[in-house]
């Protein structure tokens, strides 16, 4: 039938949206973005991690380091302040003991020596530094035998060994007020000048100084000594009872053991913090495995639930696609079962008109067909009469027949005038032709009207559609309402008629249903571009506003079960829309409505099929 | 030979005219007219024994026709042709127009030209009854109403309708209003079509057929064209009311029924004018044996003592409808 024909091209035509595909494609695309960006993010994190240890680790030796040098550095300062202080102790033991006894006079003598013209000579310029010239150095060497040759140098030489002999002190000058190195354990080096030495001027103000050297070779008491760490200290030395500095003694002292111990300590303390470290190091790079193994983990984990997620919305999505195929497809049921029963339901209506605009003529055909037969019985004895006075006449030759009617005058009687006028059983009979053409006509009409559904796609010209239409509704509509048909010079267009004729046996069945009593329905065609325009016009009471948005909806009606089912314009506008037409209606309380169908002239046919 | 009576026959088919002309000339004067506009004024001008009208025409139905001809000429019997099963026409010509017969197109051509002489008769000898409606509701003095329904609203609906006076007798059994029709005295009937799927239009038309001055009212959810055609021409039903009732409606009718009642019961001839179709033996013959195994099954029902009062109160109720 055409009916499922076009259902089926109308599905083709309506454009799927491909749930399933769309979903997949796209949430594939999204999740595969979150995936990379969740790696990165991940990645930049291992990373951050990974610098921040470094960081700490750089820290962490500084710090170390730090700590190590200082505690070094520390250590010594303690060094030089314990052994200073030592030395400061030694001076004064040297000064009580040594000084005014011995020491005293003999500077007092050596200060008589003079000095100056050594210090008058010359100086050379080494690699930039200031040296003694030979002259000067055998110039100081001369002031230092003449200190040598004081008398009590030798006395005072011997106490000073004797005092200093298994003590850490290496080696002990005296210099006088001058700078004048007036005595020295290392007897080489008395008669030098030290005017210009640092300590020996702090010394001379009232304030020790103290150095700590590191001497390649060093000659003390017990002879020349090699690779010693030694602290020579300058102390002033007091007039007794006075602040009066009067000499300034050089105290050396051996601290070697002393710096190996703190050397060690730190060797020690370097040691520790290298361990520390490398623990540290270990333990960042452990954490950093860690924390990659970690963070693989989460991605792995993270992955996986996408997948899960993407699995499980995958599976939801394709359920729902099912379901929404399976509710299209059941809507488009729906919609053909609505279609046949407003179908079957004007077929019914259509019936009941054809049968009902049978009944006149068959009422009267069957009457006046009745009535002539008893009027052709009626005619038997005057034809009988004829018959008979016709054979006579035959079996004699002459003009004259005497006819001796006494035995059938009673028969003559009963022919009377009505009996024999044929005339009116004539007239009889073409009426009776007048209804079997009426019939006729019906039929021809009906046959056109439904001979053509069985046809899909045909050229068709409208009026012709319209008038039979028409024709068919008129059996069905109220007689008090005219119909005016009014058309124009149509072009034939390629449609299936069937489905045009519903729609206007429609509108028109609805227009007649409009008017409450007499009133018209016309019917207009026309060529508008190249468009047909079909306009159904009534004089009715028109679309109340509060139905006017609800026309085209299903089983929306306003008239009782057996006028309507609500579903004829619904699939009208259905039926037009196929074809690429519109369906449109103004209306007015009152005063009628009128309904627009607009069809292309051109239908593609695979729109018709 | 002499003519049985003046006939007007409207329709708007030419073709219908001349075929009814043809067939009822040679009995009767006939008159035509294409329209109910154009038929008023020969009502208005002659007097017609018959009018015999189609439903279906342009300008003015058939029963709006039938209706003004009523008020115009109320000794006119009325005629209806109908083709199409138009059933508030057909309601509407019952309860406005009180036409004497529908008449199914297409006619049979005997029956016609049959019931057209009856209707003549009838107009002719019988008494045209006055039609002013009385404004108060007074029954005959004695007469009950009875009501054959299981509608609880009818009931209730009645019984504030009508005054104290008016006894409502309600059964719902056909057998038991057999019996109440032998022994009271019953003046209006009120009817359901069906009762618990059981056809009652056939006791209706009986009932109609054997005591011409009952009154029937029917009133019924089924409202099938044939069978109301069927009480009209077989039963003349007085009026035919579609369910679901309008509160109050049923005052109305039944004051009006209640009247007519009256005037019936005044002279036999009125109820002539509603004199009905013989229904077919078969159809009656239907009836008693339903009748009878409605009593069969009373009395299983009930057994024992009462039993056979009741058989005698039926049995006397079916004397007295079928002879």
């Amino acid at each position: 039938m055409s009916e499922s024909a076009v259902k089926s091209d109308k599905s083709a035509q309506v454009e799927h949206f491909h749930l399933v595909k769309f979903f997949s494609i796209g949430a594939l695309v999204m999740f595969v973005v979150v995936a990379i960006a969740l790696i990165y993010f991940q990645n930049n994190q291992s990373t951050f991690f990974s610098n921040v240890q470094n960081q700490q680790n750089q820290n962490f030796q500084k710090v170390q380091k730090d700590f190590s040098e200082l505690q070094e550095s520390v250590a010594r300062r303690d060094l030089l302040a314990i052994h200073e202080s030592g030395n400061v102790n030694l001076t004064r033991l040297f000064a009580n003991a040594l000084w005014e006894s011995d020491f005293a006079p003999f500077v007092a003598e050596a200060s008589q020596l003079p000095i100056q013209p050594c210090r008058d000579l010359p100086s050379i310029e080494v690699d930039g530094k200031k040296k003694n010239s030979p002259q000067k150095s055998a110039c100081y060497d001369e002031l230092g035998d003449a200190v040598m040759a004081i008398e009590g140098f030798a006395d005072i030489n011997t106490r000073v060994f004797e005092s200093m002999k298994s003590s850490s002190v290496l080696k002990i000058k005296v210099f006088d007020t001058r700078g004048l190195t007036v005595y020295s354990s290392d007897h080489s080096q008395i008669g030098d000048d030290k005017v210009n030495n640092a300590g020996w001027q702090s010394a001379l103000r009232g304030t020790p100084a103290s150095t700590l050297t590191h001497r390649g070779k060093f000659d003390a008491f017990e002879g020349t000594l090699s690779d010693r760490d030694v602290i020579g200290s300058y102390q002033p030395v007091y007039k007794p009872g006075t602040n009066d500095v009067v000499g300034v003694f050089e105290v050396y002292s051996d601290v070697t053991p002393f710096l190996k111990t703190i050397q060690s300590t730190t060797n020690q303390i370097q040691d520790v913090a290298g361990k520390n470290q490398s623990q540290v190091e270990d333990a960042s790079v452990t954490n950093q495995i860690r924390v990659e193994q970690l963070s693989t983990t989460t991605i792995i984990i993270i992955l996986a639930l996408l997948v899960l997620l993407f699995g499980g919305l995958y599976l939801i999505v394709r359920r729902a696609d099912k379901i929404l195929v399976e509710q299209a497809s059941e809507k488009e049921h729906a919609q053909q079962q609505l279609a046949q029963a407003e179908k079957m339901a004007s077929l019914g209506q259509m019936v009941a008109g054809v049968a009902h605009q049978l009944n006149t003529p068959i009422a009267f055909s069957h009457n006046n067909v009745s009535m002539v037969k008893e009027g052709l019985e009626e005619l038997n004895s005057p034809l009988k009469l004829a018959k008979q006075f016709a054979n006579l006449t035959k079996s004699v030759a002459a003009d004259k027949v005497s006819v001796n009617i006494s035995k059938s005058r009673q028969f003559i009687e009963e022919v009377s005038e009505a009996d024999t006028d044929t005339g009116m059983l004539q007239e009889m009979l073409s009426d009776t032709v007048e209804g079997l053409d009426q019939m006729r006509e019906l039929v021809e009409n009906l046959r056109d009207f439904t001979r053509l559904d069985r046809t899909k796609v045909t050229s068709f010209n409208l009026n012709k559609g319209l008038k039979n239409v028409i024709y068919i509704a008129r059996t069905v509509i109220s007689k008090e309402v005219e119909i005016i048909e009014d058309y124009g010079d149509l072009p034939e267009i390629m449609c299936n008629p069937s489905q045009l004729n519903q729609v206007f046996l429609n509108l028109v069945n609805n227009a007649a249903q409009s008017i409450n009593g007499a009133g018209t329905v016309t019917v207009r065609s026309q060529v508008e571009g190249n468009m047909v325009r079909v306009e159904v016009q009534d004089s009715g009471s028109g679309i109340d506003d509060e139905h006017v948005n609800h026309v085209f909806e299903n089983y929306y009606t306003t008239k009782t079960e057996d006028q309507g089912t609500g579903l004829g314009l619904s699939i009208a506008k259905n039926i037009v829309e196929e074809y690429g037409g519109k369906i449109n209606f103004e209306t007015q309380v009152g005063v009628g409505t009128t309904f627009h169908v607009v069809i292309p002239q051109q239908i593609s046919a695979d729109k018709a099929a | 030979m002499a003519k049985q009576g003046l006939v007007l026959c409207v329709d708007d088919e030419p073709n219908i005219l001349r075929s009814l002309h043809w067939l009822l000339g040679k009995r009767f004067d006939v008159k035509t007219a294409e329209s109910g506009q154009d038929a008023l004024p020969l009502v208005k001008e002659f007097d017609f024994d018959v009018i015999i009208s189609d439903q279906r025409m342009p300008g003015m139905t058939g029963a709006e026709f039938l209706r003004e001809a009523r008020k115009i000429s109320p000794r006119s019997m009325r005629l209806l042709l109908t083709g199409y099963s138009d059933m508030t026409a057909i309601l509407r010509s019952v309860n406005e127009s009180e036409i004497y017969r529908f008449i199914k197109k297409p006619w049979d051509m005997k029956t016609l030209v049959t019931v057209t002489e009856e209707a003549c008769r009838i107009a002719k000898t019988e008494p045209v009854p006055d039609e002013q409606e009385k404004a108060e509701v007074v029954a005959n003095s004695g007469e009950a109403i009875l009501v054959l329904d299981d509608d609880k609203f009818i009931i209730s609906e009645l019984e504030t309708a009508v005054d104290k006076s008016i006894r409502i007798i309600h059964t719902e059994n056909l057998a038991e209003a057999v019996a109440i029709l032998s022994e009271q005295k019953i003046g209006v009937v009120i009817s359901n079509t069906h009762i618990a799927n059981m056809d009652v239009t056939s006791l209706l038309k009986v009932i109609k057929q054997n005591i011409p001055e009952l009154v029937c009212v029917v009133i019924s959810e089924k409202t099938d064209a044939d069978m109301v055609i069927d009480l009209i021409n077989e039963g003349q039903v007085y009026r035919f009311i579609p369910k679901p009732l309008k509160p109050g409606f049923i005052k109305l009718v039944l004051g009006s029924a209640i009247n007519k009642r009256r005037q019936l019961s005044k002279d036999p001839g009125y109820a002539k004018r509603h004199a009905v179709e013989v229904m077919s033996t078969e159809n009656v013959q239907n009836l008693q044996n339903q009748i009878n195994k409605l009593v069969e099954t009373s009395k299983a029902s009930q057994g024992g003592g009462s039993e056979v009062p009741f058989m005698q109160r039926v049995a006397g109720g079916l004397r007295r409808l079928f002879g």
